[in-house]
């Protein structure tokens, strides 16, 4: 009763999502959105490096431009001037209402540093918080007077990957702790008060990596694997719930496919959603939350297979990882389609079980599976038991060894300002290698687990994500900031860029004839490039032999390209021409000869 | 004594690149390790509730691991297990300054325990795990976690309840 006669006093309307308006679909990049104070939105689009404004017409005007790859911004109410977080250069900018930039922090660990930042936020009277995601933490800036920030930053710890940031009107700031899928409040932004509420899972009220967040008359959160919004109460159950999930690809209509920020416009009455991976903003109404109204649905269970942005074959055999579902599956890739034998994996904070692992390397020889679990912030070695025999096994795998990674990097990197992270682990046969963009370091591991640096910042190197070896034997290496392939030449370390054509590579893999293929995440390709030659060997869209924002690459025992098809939840087989031969998950796969196979409808067989 | 093997703190000591004889028995143990890591063999997998008292060693085959319980176990009741560890090249010497993880686990449901057990080192080289609770009818795996300084290795066994 109370809390309704403070929100009456307030004036404060408890809003939900009412109508789907319409979808914005020809954005390039859009990675972040904020409210404009004269309307619509600005979209932070990180492949053009700019920040546009949107209004419900359609229209995109530009606001600024020049940026390396913005994630995160926000603008001032009343007076128009913006922060904007260049996630790509690891930089918060100030962006005064004519244009002039200040810098309040570049790459770093320090108080007046960031790493990876992404949610900014502005409240009532000019105060600056900043999810800086990279360093688990959040940074909070006041104002001196207009136009000068306060050197003296406070810094909120206790997080893990925080995306999200925002000023309720109380000035309360809320934070989307994705890492611990949970929602904090720090109550007028002192640090001493704290609540929080949320728990991992999927039913009304759980959360599953709260991406970003909102406030009407309760905080709203964007649920993104839950693919949902909820309005949750102090208890953390859910208010109100809005969301299912886009099965079909590019499906839109209110369907959510993984939304990454949300925007409630309150006095418009309006609520954008932006989905990063089907580059889009989805236009809601919102309407006034009727508790009579309410059907709680629990989400649908046995979601389609979410692959990981990496595959690894070794061997006859092919391993790849689902994130999502905390587990690595591995292939016997030596026939036409790919053959389940074994998975390892379940989710949890505990020894021996994992959070969130996209690196994974492949041993054949000597069975051995290696991942990098970046929640957990452990390296795992992994034993598997496979004579070549056919058929899956349960208890294939176990856990030999797990290396915490922080105290290892104390002890064996004890220069490198944060904790490694490997985005790439590669086994070339002989060592076990690591890309590591947080740390911007590419080295390998001894059989002692100590490393050797094989490139690094003063190299040139901004954010390796993957690293391997061309025929020739040279590292070649991907960098993600920099988007753009590197081969490091010689004991000087100097990186030489290789010319590919892509916009925004997204893996690569060399065949043994020195013919390199690459993906284009930005523009849904597949290419390959053969001396001077480039070819488009597959394009955009979501058919089979169609491509949406896809990732790692590898060859298969028989020559076949495999490509993590990540936006649309799968991963495809070409041959070196670029002709479609296999669509295939976790479960089932679809060649030429069944694609136009259709299984009997559900209402044929009743 | 503790096994120099997996130090790595010693390593902030000594130094990461150092010859020092630490390091060289390092080397020679580290090598142990890499070669025994696939053999999955080393932990028998008893066909009833009973957990045999047979050592068995980690799956790295760096520790020496004896699970002891007399009576068999049974589901939804709470019992305790006995846990000695010994370095794989120093049998007979308890294993020292290390820490215990001890859980027992449903991997093909992909849970554990409704609750975490309760773990006490009650003598060099000697833990007791109790109030362990199976509470369903399958296969548990049980597993005991060495940590070494930041490098865990895993020993494991299990049983199918009944």
């Amino acid at each position: 009763m109370s809390s309704l006669i403070l929100l009456a006093t307030l004036g404060v309307e408890s809003l939900r999502i009412g109508e789907w308006i319409t979808v914005f679909d020809n954005l390039e990049g859009p990675a972040a959105i904020a409210q404009h104070p004269e309307g619509g939105i600005v979209i932070a689009d990180r492949l053009t490096g700019s920040i546009n404004r949107l209004v419900v017409s359609g229209d995109l005007k530009r606001l600024a431009e020049g940026f390396a790859g913005p994630e995160g911004v926000a603008v001032h109410a009343t007076e128009g001037w913006m922060v904007v977080a260049d996630t790509a250069v690891d930089q918060v900018h100030v962006v005064a209402a004519d244009g002039t930039r200040t810098l309040l922090g570049s790459k770093g660990i320090t108080p007046a540093s960031f790493c990876a930042p992404r949610g900014v936020a502005i409240s009532s009277s000019g105060s600056i918080a900043i999810a800086d995601t990279g360093n688990d933490r959040v940074v909070l800036i006041h104002p001196d007077e207009p136009g000068t920030f306060s050197e003296q930053r406070f810094i909120f710890g206790d997080f893990e990957q925080p995306t999200d940031v925002h000023f309720t009107s109380k000035g309360d700031l809320l934070v989307a702790d994705s890492g611990n899928d949970r929602v904090v409040r720090v109550d007028g932004g002192a640090a001493q008060k704290r609540t929080s509420v949320g728990v991992h899972g999927a039913f009304p009220g759980f959360l599953d990596e709260p991406v970003a967040i909102t406030f009407t008359d309760r905080p709203v959160v964007l649920d993104r694997r839950n693919h949902r919004l909820q309005a949750l109460t102090e208890d953390g159950e859910a208010q109100w719930l809005y969301g299912e999930h886009a099965y079909e690809f590019r499906e839109a209509g209110g369907k959510f496919h993984y939304p990454d920020d949300v925007v409630f416009d309150l006095a418009a009455k309006q609520a954008w959603v932006l989905e990063r991976t089907e580059r889009r903003v989805q236009l809601f109404s919102l309407v006034p939350h009727d508790p009579a109204l309410e059907e709680f649905v629990p989400p649908p269970a046995g979601m389609r297979a979410h692959l990981g942005p990496r595959c690894v074959v070794d061997g006859d055999l092919l391993l790849m990882t689902e994130p999502e579902a905390q587990r690595v599956f591995l292939f016997d890739a030596r026939g036409e389609i790919p053959i389940l034998i074994g998975q390892w994996g379940e989710r949890g904070r505990e020894m021996g079980l994992l959070m969130r692992s996209e690196a994974i390397a492949l041993d054949a020889t000597n069975q051995r599976v290696f991942l990098a679990d970046r929640v957990n912030e452990r390296l795992v070695e992994l034993a598997f038991d496979w004579d070549g025999t056919v058929g899956y096994a349960e208890n294939r795998f176990r856990m030999i060894r797990s290396i915490d990674l922080v105290a290892w990097t104390k002890a064996r990197l004890p220069k490198a300002s944060w904790t490694l992270r490997p985005d790439d682990l590669w086994f070339d046969g002989n060592r076990l290698h690591f890309a590591d963009a947080r740390n911007a370091l590419v080295g390998l591991f001894d059989e002692r687990w100590r490393p050797t640096l094989l490139a690094d910042a003063t190299t040139g190197l901004s954010a390796p994500t993957q690293v391997r070896k061309d025929p020739n034997g040279r590292y070649v290496i991907l960098d993600a900031n920099r988007r753009a392939l590197f081969v490091l030449a010689g004991e000087g370390s100097r990186l030489l860029n290789i010319p590919t054509g892509t916009k925004e590579p997204g893996g690569f893999v060399f065949q043994a004839d020195g013919t390199l293929f690459v993906t284009d995440r930005a523009e849904d390709e597949l290419v390959r490039v053969q001396a001077d030659e480039r070819s488009v060997l597959a394009q955009t869209g979501s058919d089979h032999g169609e491509l949406w924002q896809p990732a790692g690459l590898v060859i298969a025992p028989d020559g076949r390209l495999l490509v993590m098809d990540v936006g649309n939840h799968r991963a495809q087989a070409f041959d070196p021409q670029g002709k479609w031969c296999l669509t295939f998950g976790t479960g089932r796969a679809v060649t030429p000869k069944t694609r136009d196979l259709r299984r009997p409808s559900l209402s044929s067989e009743e | 004594m503790k096994r120099p093997l997996f130090f790595l703190l010693s390593f902030v000591i000594f130094g990461c690149t150092s010859t020092s004889e630490t390091s060289e028995a390092s080397t020679a143990a580290l090598d142990l390790a890499a070669e025994s890591c696939c053999d999955l063999s080393v932990a028998p997998a008893s066909a009833n509730a009973q957990l045999t008292d047979d050592p068995f060693l980690s799956n790295g085959k760096s520790w020496r691991v004896r699970l002891e319980r007399e009576e068999p176990i049974k589901m939804r009741e709470f019992f305790s297990i006995d846990v000695w560890v010994e370095p794989a090249d120093q049998l007979g010497v308890p294993a020292e300054d290390v820490t215990l993880r001890v859980d027992a686990r449903m991997p093909h449901h992909r849970h554990g325990m409704l609750a975490p057990c309760e773990l006490s080192q009650v003598g060099p080289g000697h833990w007791r795990c109790s109030n362990m609770r199976l509470h369903m009818v399958g296969y548990w795996e049980f597993h005991v976690d060495i940590d070494d300084a930041g490098l865990v290795e895993r020993a494991q066994t299990s049983i199918e309840l009944e």
